[in-house]
């Protein structure tokens, strides 16, 4: 078999050294052509122009924040809230967070949807995706199916990794600290004349939360490589693969599932075709593929009730997914830009744990997008939608609107409107988790096959200001209105359980209304100096008809996020991060979550070993007191870390 | 086989030049149709003989590097532009470079053109190589490589030059207008473009930017020290180099300088097109226009009355609109900008 590393290194091969400059210029260097790179999707569209509130973590935000995981990055942008099941196992998301499958995110790594198709959320502990090639993430605040796609509900997570060609040829870091972390992360990079590439291999481990059996062993490789052709078309290749080992255990009752540890396997492949001969035009097409794979099975603890018995009980399931997109931006008219696609998505899940057979349980998705730009000198419109059609929820239609009204160059208000829907997973839709002894079926969890997808309305008037003398703000006042929201009710009698004529069944139970404010400031006073601050205000209304799962509480009335760099003389920078979360529902629990605040602290220092480049940090998390979670059994302690990078040339 | 540059290659028979009075055979096409009587034919004939070099050492020779394109555009300019002196139109005619040496020696019994005006980098280094006896102006050729050949191959005092590059001051005169809050201007500068750095940062003084200069003397420095670079400057000035700056580097260029959100001021058309948020370049017509007008100075000038190397009088300035409103900065009217630019110039001169 020929393994994607052998075909990387045999292409490298192929191609000449890197490019030695002739001895003198020519008259073609200044009237020939270039290629064109940054092209219509490179280039990201200012926030004064943008349809919908936008907040950007670059790579110095992530470095100052002390994160090791993805996760931890979002708790900087407003309205954000990040919650864990357990030690691995994290659910990101904007407005609410009821949850550990965090359902209504569009999430996506280099333009790759990676929340899962079985469950819905991110399994983000599998991605194979080092924190450090990360160049930098979009967040975009609220709905915008008509870019990006569906699932684009309460907001979208944009990942964007570094290009091979800006990173040098070698790195290595390695963690290790309280808690059992031990990381390690090597990369190699190759450049080319017309190809640079990167290898990057890593492995994450620590002890999860103190009271809770949920280690993390994660181990991942990951390859890009970007190949120019021509002057005007680039292929980028993208694979990865990661196998983890994770503990698992319940902060429920744990007869069904006692502390054990699971295997989760998952890998992508990844193709994408750019034909751009401007910046202002580009065609492309992308495919991909994601493999995601659960091994969960137990031995139960005794069953009082079937006189002790064990049973053995299967949690594992697989998911596949297969994605076909075009995409064409052109200008079809001065200052206007079109862009517009078409995509086709296959999902995939078989698991006989969760869905009562052996068969595949298939989803076709396709979608028709388009996105018109139209600029003037005092504003711009963003008019767009996506018509979709799935084999769960049927056909609908997401459109957007929104205008952006330049007060002067530096102060500009936004009103929009959106629709976006939400298709039922496979478990929510066709869920049917039965342990079954003789005659005695007990249904864990049941999808009645009728659910229509959520929708959402979103309407803001938003402002974004770039005061100069380094300050941005950004802020939304919004209002969303939720209908046909997918929760789990338990129903009694239910006849297919003859254990206790009961079962959790999804319905399109609840709707809500959810109101509040927001804003986000950087201020770069100095080269020295970056203060990023986030506050929300979030205001709930439910129904809640649902006894199991609520929303009214799903988010605290206030969170507030800092973060404060400074860069000292002698190659030093210091960094403290501090968040304040208000009061909300907590999920293992009938009660509360208290208010919690969290202190990070960095500092980090920069060091030359010849030409060697590197830096040595030490990381303070949750100095300020124990983080309760979201689920209150996950209690985090001071956790201190120390890590050492080399940026080898 | 040693390659033999100042001779016939072997094999090959030098072909009658009739063929290629380019600048007759125009006018030939053009009268055709209007032979009707033996009285226009006689015309004809005569001005087609005003034409021959009567007085061969008052032509001049365009020798184009490669004949279509940038260089057929340049000769075409140059050819109108001459056209506009109707009243003391010099011979003009186009060598091509493959036949140069063997047209040299045959001319030198009648006594040859009175200048030749090589047309790209390739026609100068052969013509640099010849060092023929006769003033050459070297068009479409890049400073740095002017200079390497003048030093390579030093020949008569008479020769001159028409740089593609554009000055620095207008350079970092758009640099200013462009990005109005720009204050310090990052230059890569490489083995070859290191000569410049006076000149640079006379320039930058004059126009009140701080400049910050990095040298690099190896490809794989690049990324390294223009993000070193960047990190300490406003707006990038690209500086064409054979190691720094060309077709080859300016994607990672452009992708580094992006990614640190700093515009890139470039010097083609193509750069703009690529990805940098502007340029200042001049076309082969302006270029052409230019030259004739230079060339017609050196065949009328007397021997000794040198004619110095000059940058390009006319240009072209070209934004990317869509890289200005990436990072927002505002988009100004070209036309006013120009006139910006050549009053600042006509000023200091």
């Amino acid at each position: 078999m020929i393994r994607p590393v052998t075909i990387f290194v045999c292409l490298a091969g192929a191609v000449p050294l890197a490019a030695r400059g002739e001895a003198t210029l020519s008259e073609q260097d200044f009237l020939g052509e270039v290629p064109v790179v940054l092209s219509a999707t490179r280039l990201a569209q200012p926030l004064t122009d943008a349809p919908a509130a936008i907040t950007v973590i670059d790579r110095e935000m992530i470095e100052a924040s002390g994160a090791r995981d993805i996760p931890d990055l979002f708790r900087l942008v407003p309205g954000f809230l990040v919650g864990h099941d357990d030690g691995h196992t994290a659910a990101v998301s904007y407005h609410m967070l009821n949850e550990v499958y965090s359902r209504r995110m569009q999430v996506l790594v280099d333009g790759r949807s990676v929340y899962t198709p079985s469950f819905g959320g991110v399994p983000w502990s599998d991605l194979p995706l080092s924190i450090d090639d990360i160049e930098r993430i979009e967040v975009i605040r609220g709905p915008n199916a008509a870019t990006y796609g569906s699932n684009s509900f309460l907001g979208i997570i944009s990942i964007i990794t570094r290009h091979p060609a800006l990173q040098p040829t070698g790195m290595l870091r390695a963690n290790a600290g309280t808690n059992d972390i031990h990381d390690g992360t090597a990369r190699y990079v190759g450049h080319g004349t017309n190809l640079d590439y990167r290898i990057t291999t890593g492995y994450r481990a620590d002890g999860g939360f103190p009271s809770r059996h949920d280690s993390t062993q994660a181990r991942y490789l990951s390859l890009r490589g970007d190949y120019r052709f021509g002057l005007y078309d680039t292929l980028r290749v993208e694979a990865g693969a990661s196998d983890n080992d994770l503990q698992e255990d319940t902060t429920f009752d744990p007869t069904d599932y006692p502390p054990h540890t699971k295997q989760t396997e998952s890998h992508f492949e990844q193709l994408r075709w750019r034909h751009s001969v401007s910046t202002a035009r580009e065609f492309s097409v992308q495919f991909y593929h994601n493999y995601h794979n659960t091994r969960d099975e137990v031995l139960t603890l005794p069953i009082a009730a079937l006189g002790g018995l064990q049973l053995p009980i299967s949690y594992s399931y697989r998911s596949e997914r297969y994605d076909l997109e075009l995409q064409d931006i052109f200008s079809p008219a001065p200052n206007t830009r079109l862009v517009w696609g078409a995509s086709t998505r296959r999902d995939e899940v078989i698991s006989p744990a969760y869905l009562n057979t052996n068969e595949p349980i298939r989803n076709v998705t396709n979608r028709i997008f388009g996105n018109l730009e139209w600029r003037k000198p005092h504003f711009t419109v963003n008019a767009g939608a996506m018509w979709e059609n799935n084999d769960f929820s049927g056909a609908s239609v997401s459109p957007r609107l929104a205008i952006n009204y330049h007060l002067t160059p530096r102060h500009t208000v936004r009103l929009s409107a959106s629709r976006a829907t939400r298709t039922p997973v496979t478990i929510e839709d066709y869920g049917n988790q039965v342990n079954a002894v003789g005659p005695i079926r007990d249904v864990g969890l049941y999808g009645p096959r009728n659910l229509k997808a959520e929708t959402i309305d979103s309407y803001e008037l938003g402002y974004v200001g770039q005061l100069g003398g380094g300050l941005d703000i950004d802020a939304k006042l919004y209002r969303d209105e939720l209908k046909h929201l997918i929760t789990y009710e338990t129903v009694t009698p239910f006849p297919g359980d003859t254990f206790n004529n009961e079962a959790p069944v999804f319905g399109n139970y609840d709707q809500a209304r959810i109101m509040g404010f927001e804003t986000g400031v950087n201020y770069r006073p100095t080269p020295a100096d970056r203060l990023v601050v986030a506050y929300a205000y979030t205001d709930i209304w439910s129904t809640d008809n649902s006894s199991e799962v609520q929303y009214s509480h799903a988010a605290p009335f206030n969170t507030l996020s800092t973060l404060y760099l400074h860069r000292f003389t002698g190659q030093y920078m210091g960094s403290i991060a501090f968040y304040y979360t208000g009061k909300m529902q907590a999920w293992d629990s009938l009660s509360f979550r208290p208010p919690t605040k969290r202190l990070d602290l960095r500092l980090a220092k920069e060091f030359h070993v010849g030409a060697t480049h590197g830096q040595a940090a030490f990381v303070v998390q949750h100095a300020w007191q124990e983080d309760v979670g979201i689920k209150l059994q996950n209690i985090s302690p001071l956790t201190v870390y120390a890590s050492v990078k080399l940026d080898i040339p | 086989m040693p390659l033999r540059t100042d001779t016939v290659p072997s094999g090959r028979i030098p072909s009658s030049t009739a063929g290629r009075w380019v600048f007759p055979a125009r006018r030939q096409g053009t009268v055709r149709k209007h032979i009707r009587r033996p009285a226009f034919a006689l015309l004809l004939i005569l001005c087609i003989g005003c034409s021959f070099p009567v007085h061969a050492a008052d032509g001049l020779w365009l020798v184009l590097s490669r004949s279509g394109g940038a260089y057929a555009e340049f000769a075409s300019a140059f050819r109108d532009e001459a056209t506009h002196h109707a009243h003391n139109v010099p011979d003009i005619r186009v060598v091509p470079l493959d036949d140069l040496s063997v047209e040299l020696s045959a001319a030198s019994a009648t006594g040859g053109p009175g200048v030749i005006v090589s047309v790209g980098t390739s026609a100068a280094r052969a013509i640099a190589k010849l060092r023929p006896e006769r003033p050459v102006l070297y068009a479409l050729v890049p400073r740095s490589t002017y200079a390497t050949l003048m030093s390579q191959y030093p020949g008569p005092s008479d020769n001159s030059a028409l740089y593609i590059d554009q000055p620095y001051e207008r350079q970092l005169e758009l640099a200013k207008l462009a990005v109005p809050n720009a204050k310090r201007v990052g230059v890569l500068l490489g083995p070859t473009s290191r000569a410049s750095r006076t000149a640079l940062t006379r320039a930058a003084l004059r126009s009140g930017l701080r400049l910050v200069v990095h040298e690099i003397t190896d490809p794989s420095q690049l990324i390294d020290q223009l993000s070193n670079l960047l990190e300490r400057s406003d707006v990038f000035l690209a500086i064409p180099d054979p190691l720094v700056s060309n077709q080859r580097t300016a994607p990672n260029i452009l992708l580094t300088t992006y990614r640190y959100r700093r515009p890139v001021i470039a010097y083609s058309r193509a750069y703009v097109r690529a990805g940098a948020l502007c340029a200042v370049y001049s076309t082969p017509r302006q270029l052409g226009a230019q030259a004739y007008g230079l060339a017609a100075k050196m065949l009328a000038d007397n021997p000794g009355n040198h004619v110095a190397p000059q940058y390009p009088r006319q240009f072209d300035i070209r934004f990317n609109e869509y890289v200005a409103r990436s990072l927002t900065l505002p988009i100004p009217d070209i036309e006013a900008l120009k006139r910006r630019l050549l009053n600042r110039e006509g000023v200091k001169r």
